[in-house]
């Protein structure tokens, strides 16, 4: 299907990105998800504003104080292969392998990955499928084909670095035509399958700040798919753990869910559980379980919402079960 | 409104009007009349219209002409030297990595994107390196075989 007609511009720095936007512009980064919803007719904007040719948002930094600073315009394979982040954030590298295959890794962004639309089975056929019936709530209908009687839209955030980096306490630069303002990751999404983030159409993501970690700390994100590759994820589970080394009690316990929901989901009740304990096999089931409570998968993914609720709990003990593998070394 | 692009396809430059809204993939195949690369999907999902852009294999299908201005690509038909195939497309003629031939032109350019980066890769990593490639004939062990044999037959 071929894309429907635009204006394109390719402004060189960020100021004039965002002054060029107006009504029904997009900006594109990786194009690999706004390209393929253009040649649905899911959305068609009438000016690309492509930010390529900025090169400040093509920097990844390191210092002691703030940790990473990597520019959204960063593509996963250059996240995967910098020195920077492989020396420091290893795990972060580890995780661009499981997403998506090789020629989308090399075109897609760390930032257009944070900044993904929220998917459904419904909502991301072509337009053409879709005439019969009304329109969703996310194309500005009062319905959800999904959820029956359904009032507000179910479409699932399926980005897979916004769990991962949440669970690492990133902080995100937003700038917008008059001021600029950092919030932390999990501040970024708004709980809406309509529009997954808070960024307004005026507004970029401009950097992407990962905090140094504890040396004592472990992390782990492991991804639920049909196939071992290309698929977007139908659950995802980020942990991260900080243990006292001496009495291997542990000092902080962070778990993200994504794709159950239009947001990723923190667990806040698994933190509060975890801190201060010692890691047995009877508290992560616990903490499973707890967290199982949170997930709403509905039906609007590739297999079912029960089997998918049922893998969080297997997905967090395994997942817990990595994040530790550094300290069994000890 | 056109507009006119260069575009460096295997070391040649072409001048190309183009609309903002082609593809690089119907530009090579319609416009420059390379059609080596295969339009399959369209949709970033089978690799069929994969190219090497910068030394990066990257989908053709997702990438706008206009966005390939000033890069350095190579297509399928760039892939031989002097007339003689590259050690990849020997090795998929000599371990049969081809059935209807619709995915190979995708998989070269993948495999060849992979050796430049891993000149001897374990199986593990040309299957990972190959799974943005579909072959809907079902010939995944013997592109493998050849991907392998390519590495071990190649001077590096």
């Amino acid at each position: 299907m071929s894309l429907p007609k635009f204006e394109f511009v390719a402004p060189k720095t960020v100021a004039g990105a965002i002054s060029l936007q107006k009504d029904n512009a997009k900006f594109i980064a990786g194009g690999t998800d706004l390209l393929v919803a253009m040649k649905r007719r899911i959305s068609s904007p009438s000016v690309i504003i492509d930010l390529n040719k900025i090169s400040n948002l093509k920097r990844i930094k390191w210092n002691k104080k703030d940790g990473l600073r990597i520019g959204p315009l960063i593509t996963l394979t250059q996240l995967k292969e910098n020195p920077l982040v492989g020396k420091h954030l290893p795990g972060l590298s580890q995780i661009v392998p499981l997403i998506s295959a090789p020629q989308l890794q090399n075109m897609g962004t760390i930032g257009g990955n944070l900044c993904l639309d929220a998917r459904c089975y419904y909502y991301n056929q072509p337009v053409f499928l879709k005439k019969k019936r009304e329109p969703c709530l996310k194309a500005g209908g009062q319905v959800c084909h999904v959820v029956k009687s359904g009032n507000r839209c179910h479409a699932v955030y399926s980005g897979d670095m916004a769990a991962p980096l949440m669970a690492l306490g990133t902080r995100v630069k937003i700038t917008g035509y008059s001021k600029t303002k950092e919030l932390a990751l999990r501040k970024f999404f708004s709980g809406s399958g309509i529009k997954p983030n808070i960024l307004k159409s005026d507004e970029l993501l401009t950097d992407i700040i990962v905090p140094p970690q504890p040396e004592s700390s472990g992390f782990s994100y492991r991804k639920l798919r049909l196939r071992d590759t290309l698929d977007f994820p139908l659950l995802g589970v980020a942990v991260f753990i900080d243990l006292d080394e001496k009495d291997g009690r542990c000092k902080d316990f962070c778990l993200i869910l994504s794709a159950v929901g239009p947001s990723p989901v923190v667990v806040e009740a698994a933190t509060k559980m975890m801190r201060g304990k010692r890691m047995t096999p009877k508290l992560m089931d616990r903490v499973a379980r707890e967290a199982q409570k949170k997930a709403h998968p509905v039906d609007n993914a590739a297999s079912s919402p029960g089997y998918r609720r049922e893998m969080v709990r297997v997905l967090i003990k395994k997942a817990i079960r990595e994040a530790l593998i550094p300290f069994s070394k000890v | 409104m056109k507009e006119l692009i260069i575009l460096t396809i295997n070391g040649i430059e072409h001048g190309v009007l183009v609309e903002t809204h082609w593809t690089l993939l119907d530009v090579l195949r319609d416009k420059i009349g390379m059609t080596g690369t295969k339009k399959g999907c369209d949709n970033g999902e089978c690799g069929a219209c994969t190219v090497i852009i910068d030394g990066e294999a990257v989908l053709s299908c997702l990438i706008l002409a206009i966005q390939a201005q000033g890069k350095d690509i190579l297509t399928i038909e760039g892939v031989s030297q002097d007339g003689k195939p590259d050690t990849v497309q020997d090795a998929f003629v000599k371990y049969g990595g081809i059935q209807c031939g619709f995915c190979t032109p995708g998989m070269i350019m993948a495999s060849r994107a992979l050796l430049n980066k891993i000149p001897h890769p374990s199986t593990e990593e040309i299957k990972r390196g190959l799974s943005g490639n579909l072959c809907r004939c079902t010939g995944y062990v013997k592109i493998i075989e050849a991907v392998e044999n390519a590495s071990t037959t190649e001077i590096t």
